[in-house]
């Protein structure tokens, strides 16, 4: 079957299900948890929140990020460093809860008991979560790689390196991309999860790769924009930088719906070949 | 029981941040509300006609405000981070009711803003930049007032306060330059200039002081280029040329913004001019700074001078080599080209080839026509007549001139050099006796700038011209009563005033 097959596939699956409130309420969950973070980030100002958000702050940006508006340039360096920790010990389990939903939805199995079964699995998907997010962030460090006077110098590099990167992360996240449902599915262990999620996305790499590529691209405005909050603070009000994170996390929602439906469906489609 | 002890140490430690905490809060708090108040005024300053009184009104309670929520809060003194905040808000308020001073003055309630003065003055000595806002504030009160020796001592009290940082865009970036005004002042005041020396020197002194204190900053280099001023005013060549060595030094050792080395090198030039220095080590002197600094805007203007000092020297073909270098070298920089277009006409007009240098006035007019240079070349050629004796010429140039200044600016009425225009303008009308219309350039050119003091003096000469040349009393009543009405309240308009009244006092001659 071509990619665009298994595109149109997926969404003829995955659009129906868009009525269905079970299988959205873990990426609400999700984006619930990160906007409280980001309200506690944006709130540290409140004596009730000070000690705890004020030595996490400075820990990120040093003294000028507990002065306005300069607290807004490190902002989203904050956020991220906590979505970070979220993606490991929630966002693992929420994803994982919504591939169960998916899977059942598509063989026609009943919702009842996903969350208990998930959470079973918890410790598993916690281990996965550090080695996603381990070595997303490791190649992340290879941006830094870039020359600085390049980087700023030529916007041919500044943009090659940023779609590289987009590139290599989505190609990172299609050898990844299936960890979650082997875990949750098919109950294997978070190495082996790795392995047979590497040998399914070879096999379905095109639409896996394409999905996860555009999902990518579809949240790149928001990654580049509050990359340069010094933008924002001086032409707009600095408080737009935690608007815009803010969206961010609440246009994850509905890519992250998507997507997990789609990786879901190639998985299922996929998965006794690789078995 | 054990199980509570971890928690109550918990609930402690949270109480203590909370306590703790409270003045980074309230800093980050203010620093909020005193960004966005200043935000809005830099916004209402973009179009200040579009803004309503409503509207200043409201940024003034913005300030305001600032001042009622943080101004009770206690300013602690230890070292601590609760202190260190507390302390910044202590300094937000200050801001604050400084920025609302500012803006009472500029909506006219002097009475409000001298009050918050005073409260600055009371609550806030110990913060040494505030305290020189305010001497500042105060003193530019006293230099509009005509009370000089008051606006003298209280830039004293800036000096004293605020330590210079030239690059700063606030007070500290001005503190450089007004141990000079005292100087202007104090001369002022006493209406003796012999005093000058001593007060010049005790400015030197300041300027000697920021260059032990802060060796190898931009400070240092301007006091040493100020200083090195004021030697050459002083009448001491050699220590100015010893400023101005080290000045060139600093500045090729160190890499300090803004401040062209060149240009202590061209101030050597010229002082070795002044000081009749041999003219090929001048020569020398301007080559070598062209060599270590081709793209300096100095550079030009070096081998302009070089090429002046040539022709003092008698060495005529010299200096035309020069300043053809000059054309060739710098032709993108239209202001030193048609300079050196203009000095070539001078050079080769003093050589006794008129038709040559009426060829570079033409040029330079033509090949350069929004320049000083092109607006000079006119009354060039008139003078050139009047010294020759030829009436015709000079009246027939003279009539060009005017000709060429009035459709310069139906032209270009707003372009950077119209007002030299005009002013070259009410020189050809002088010298044409056309009395009438000078006195309209004046007045209108008076009226452009009214408050400056070029202003003053364009209506004060129109005055004058209407009263010796037209022998019209009533015109030049008429402009003074204008400035009267300007300057109401103060010594020029009082005095303005008298002379209008004792004008329309005598007969019309």
């Amino acid at each position: 079957m071509n990619p665009l097959a298994v595109f149109a596939g997926a969404s003829e699956s995955v659009v129906p299900l868009t009525a269905r409130p079970r299988i959205w309420f873990p990426f609400f969950v999700l984006a619930i948890v990160q906007l409280l973070a980001l309200a506690l980030l944006v709130s540290f100002y409140r004596p009730i929140f000070l000690p705890l958000v004020l030595p996490f702050l400075k820990s990120v940006g040093g003294e000028p990020m507990v002065h306005y508006p300069f607290f807004f340039y490190g902002l989203p360096t904050a956020f991220l460093r906590t979505t970070l920790v979220l993606a490991v010990v929630l966002e693992s389990f929420t994803v994982a809860v919504a591939t169960l939903l998916f899977a059942r939805a598509f063989t026609g199995e009943s919702h009842r008991g996903a969350w208990a079964h998930t959470a079973r699995r918890y410790p598993a998907l916690l281990v996965l979560g550090l080695i996603v997010v381990g070595l997303s962030y490791g190649l992340s460090l290879l941006f830094g790689l870039v020359p600085a006077e390049a980087f700023a110098g030529s916007p041919l590099v500044r943009w090659g390196s940023r779609m590289g990167m987009i590139a290599l992360n989505a190609l990172l996240q299609t050898f990844l991309a299936f960890t979650t449902a082997w875990v949750v599915i098919e109950g294997y262990g978070p190495f082996s999860a790795v392995r047979k999620s590497i040998v399914l996305g070879l096999r379905a790499f095109l639409p896996a790769f394409l999905m996860i590529l555009a999902a990518s691209l579809l949240l790149f405005p928001f990654d580049y924009l509050s990359g340069r909050p010094d933008l924002i603070v001086e032409k707009l009000r600095p408080e737009t930088v935690s608007w815009l994170l803010g969206l961010r996390s609440l246009t994850q929602i509905l890519i992250g719906f998507f997507l997990t439906g789609g990786i879901t469906y190639i998985f299922i489609w996929k998965r006794g070949e690789v078995s | 029981m054990s199980s509570r002890v971890p928690m109550l140490v918990l609930l402690i430690f949270f109480l203590q941040g909370c306590v703790g905490g409270r003045d980074v809060g309230n800093r980050y708090r203010a620093e909020r509300d005193l960004y966005r108040a200043n935000r809005e005024i830099g916004r209402q300053r973009i179009r200040p006609d579009l803004v309503s009184t409503k509207e200043r009104n409201a940024a003034l309670d913005r300030y305001e405000d600032i001042v009622n929520r943080y101004g009770a809060l206690p300013v602690l003194q230890d070292s601590s981070e609760a202190a260190r905040a507390s302390r910044d808000v202590h300094g937000i308020v200050a801001r604050a009711l400084l920025s609302a001073a500012y803006l009472q003055g500029e909506l006219g309630d002097s009475t409000a803003m001298l009050e918050k003065y005073n409260r600055l003055e009371r609550e806030f000595s110990d913060l040494p930049t505030v305290s020189g806002e305010v001497a500042f504030a105060r003193g530019q009160l006293a230099e509009a007032s005509g009370d000089w020796a008051l606006a003298a001592d209280r830039y004293q009290e800036v000096v004293d306060k605020v330590r210079p940082r030239p690059l700063d865009a606030g007070l500290p970036g001005v503190v450089m330059s007004l141990p000079m005004r005292i100087v202007s002042l104090r001369l002022q005041a006493a209406g003796d200039s012999t005093q000058s020396a001593p007060l010049m020197e005790g400015a030197q002194r300041y300027y000697e002081n920021v260059t032990d204190t802060a060796p190898g900053t931009v400070a240092d280099a301007d006091a040493r280029w100020i200083s090195a001023s004021l030697s050459r005013q002083l009448g001491r060549p050699s220590e100015a040329m010893r400023e101005l060595a080290a000045l060139d030094s600093l500045l090729r050792s160190s890499d300090i913004p803004g401040r062209d080395p060149a240009r202590a090198r061209l101030a050597m030039i010229e002082l070795s001019e002044e000081q009749r220095a041999p003219q090929d080590s001048i020569v020398a002197m301007g080559r070598r700074l062209v060599r270590d600094y081709p793209d300096s805007p100095m550079a030009p203007k070096a081998l302009l001078t070089v090429a002046m000092s040539l022709v003092q020297a008698k060495r005529d073909d010299d200096a035309l080599e020069m300043l053809d270098q000059v054309e060739e070298d710098y032709s993108n920089h239209v202001d030193i080209a048609a300079a050196a277009m203009l000095y070539r006409g001078h050079v080769l007009e003093q050589d006794g080839k008129w038709p040559q240098a009426l060829t570079a006035f033409n040029t330079v007019q033509a090949s350069y026509p929004l320049t000083s240079s092109a607006l000079a070349a006119p009354l060039e050629i008139a003078a050139h007549y009047d010294r020759v004796g030829d009436e015709t010429s000079r009246d027939q140039a003279l009539e060009a001139a005017e000709r060429k200044y009035r459709g310069f600016l139906e032209r270009y009425p707003n372009n950077p050099v119209s007002l030299e225009a005009r002013e070259r303008l009410i020189q050809t009308l002088a010298k044409r006796k056309k009395f009438d219309d000078m006195v309209t350039e004046m007045t209108g050119l008076g009226e452009l700038a009214i408050k400056s003091p070029q202003g003053m003096r364009y209506m004060i000469n129109a005055a004058n011209v209407a009263l010796v040349q037209l022998a019209d009393t009533t015109r030049a009543a008429e402009i003074l009563d204008h400035l009267a009405d300007e300057f109401s309240g103060k010594e020029l308009g009082h005095w303005a005033a008298k002379q209008a009244q004792q004008l329309r006092g005598q007969p019309e001659r």
